[in-house]
């Protein structure tokens, strides 16, 4: 574990001798995988609509930026709608399944059916009954992250030591506070893992909903560059994604560090 | 009141998948106010089970137990108790663990931060306060919990094998700082455990509870000196007591052996 300071975003400055060791190894990677990209392209090595120099990357910056950041936007967006209400929809559920038991049993069935369906199969269902616009992608995501957080809010719970839960009891702790003293604080470090998870996966139904929905956003760039044979763009689409995702991941980490300290 | 906790002929019968477990059959036993009564006998007798019932949360399936005049049906105010495992909440700093009951029970916690501050510096913790338990050594954390139950002011205490999971030195330690917290509170405490020694030096009154189905073996004041002296665990009175008991002990186990009663108890849960 980094040490926690009051300033937690300070993890990415004050680094020990190895992790300053793995963050130049990291650079080291990236650099090459950005020389074997330049190689490609000026040795000619593949064809001029498979890759973009990047010359024409900053010409298409130049260009497009305001297009882009918006559709850049319009994915973040998305993305951090779905998990949060889908999230948000998931630990509410678990909390009824967890007080009443009649809800749970009746749950399980329904939970058992969906959680093996890939949303993206959805994803035609989706539109056709909200749009081809932010409800229909939205909706995508809050459906893969509901059934995700809702199967591991549960395991979570149902994971809480018993002798937390028996030092709560014989204090006769109440029903209620049982569950937000005790057991939800208990599934922290369980929840944020899958909260990780669920966020990444966010935004990959996201991206993926825009393929076909037509509704702008980081998919969409990509679509477009791939139909329309514009490397620079399907480039500049997939480059975007992936740092959205590295960038949200790390936050939604920093913002942990202060939640699961005590771990 | 005089008689703080009083047990009449409680039993207990588990029901497991191998049938049903004796696991108390009409135990009895009475603690006066302020005394400190230690109840002993072998892993798996029901001592554990005993001290559940009086929490109220597993009741007896016979008999009847007293706390206060009143039968024990739920977890009371009047009544801490202390486990094995010290059972903090390791989310929350010590400061936060030892005021849960507080929280718990809804009263206003700034009355008691003064006193639960008193009380961890009297376990020689003050400066803790932000910690969190997995900072602390196990002897450490166990008298966190010893504050946590102390908290509310009960007039109760209920320990179970309290310092079992402790090295032996700070088990020692730990014993001798019990005895002054008894001596300061003025509590009335039932303390299980299976080691004589212990309870001997603890306890007024020894309990010796039957090998399973754990029943009344023997009752032994405990004609010691109080406060207890430097050493006297290094006496031969000392020693004679805690003789006298393991004797008792064993002959228990051989009569029920005679009577071909006797089961293993290798499959007791160590709780
Ligand atoms: N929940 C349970 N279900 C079945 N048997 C139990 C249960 N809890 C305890 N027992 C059995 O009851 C007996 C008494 O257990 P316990 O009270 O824990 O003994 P002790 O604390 O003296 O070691 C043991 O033989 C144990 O195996
Ligand atoms: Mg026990």
């Amino acid at each position: 574990m980094t040490r926690v300071t009051s300033k937690p975003w300070l993890v990415l400055i004050r680094l020990s001798k190895k992790q300053r060791r793995n963050f130049l190894l990291g650079a080291l990677g990236i650099a090459i995988g950005l020389g074997v990209w330049l190689a490609l392209v000026y040795f000619k090595l593949v064809p001029k609509y498979a890759l973009p120099t990047p010359v024409e990357l900053g010409k298409l910056w130049q260009r497009e930026s305001p297009r882009l950041l918006y559709n850049i936007w319009l994915t973040v967006m998305r993305a951090l709608c779905g998990f949060a209400l889908g999230s948000i929809m998931a630990l509410f559920v678990t909390f009824i399944r967890s007080w009443i038991p009649v809800i749970d049993t009746f749950i399980e069935p329904i939970v058992q059916i969906f959680k093996p369906v890939p949303p993206l199969v959805l994803s035609p269902f989706m539109i056709i009954w909200f749009g081809s616009n932010n409800k229909g992608v939205i909706t995508l995501a809050i459906w893969g992250s509901f059934f995700l957080m809702l199967v591991e809010g549960h395991e979570a719970l149902k994971a809480t030591p018993l002798v937390y839960l028996r030092a709560a009891s014989t204090l006769g702790e109440s029903k209620l506070g049982m569950r937000l003293r005790v057991m939800f604080p208990a599934a922290i470090p369980h929840l944020i893992g899958a909260m990780r998870i669920t966020l990444l996966l966010g935004i990959n139904l996201v991206i993926l909903g825009e393929f076909s929905a037509a509704a702008g956003g980081i998919g969409e760039i990509i679509v477009h560059g791939y139909r329309f044979l514009r490397p620079d763009l399907l480039f500049f689409g997939v480059l975007v994604g992936i740092a959205v995702a590295v960038v949200l991941d790390l936050l939604v980490r920093i913002i942990s560090i202060r939640l699961r300290r005590w771990v | 009141m005089d008689e703080v906790i009083v047990v009449e002929k409680v039993s207990k019968v588990y029901a497991s998948e191998r049938g049903p477990v004796h696991a108390i059959d009409r135990f009895s036993m009475k603690v006066k106010e302020g005394d400190f009564v230690a109840i002993v006998g072998p892993s798996g007798c029901g001592k554990t089970t005993l001290l559940w019932g009086l929490t109220g949360l597993h009741p007896f399936n016979g008999g009847k137990a007293y706390i206060l005049g009143e039968e024990v049906d739920k977890p009371r105010k009047d009544v801490g108790i202390i486990f094995q495992q010290a059972n903090l909440l390791p989310w929350r700093n010590i400061l936060q663990n030892v005021l849960f009951p507080i929280e718990i029970m809804k009263e206003n916690i700034a009355d008691y931060e003064e006193r639960v501050k008193d009380l961890l510096d009297s376990v020689e913790l003050t400066g803790f306060e932000n910690h969190y338990p997995r900072e602390l050594s196990g002897g450490m954390q166990q008298r966190v919990s010893i504050v946590r139950a102390l908290s509310y002011d009960p007039k109760v205490l209920l320990m179970d094998e309290p310092f079992g999971a402790l090295d032996a030195y700070t088990r020692d330690e730990m014993d001798t700082l019990l005895l002054g917290i008894w001596k300061k509170t003025k509590k009335t405490i039932a303390f299980v455990t299976h080691r004589i020694e212990e309870a001997v030096y603890l306890a007024n009154k020894v309990y010796v509870m039957t090998p399973r189905p754990g029943t009344n073996s023997a009752v032994f004041d405990i004609d010691l000196p109080r406060p207890r002296p430097e050493g006297i665990t290094m006496e031969q009175k000392y020693f004679e007591i805690v003789a006298e008991i393991k004797k008792r002990i064993v002959k228990d186990v051989e009569k029920q052996k005679e009577e071909g009663v006797y089961q293993s108890q290798a499959y007791s849960t160590v709780t």
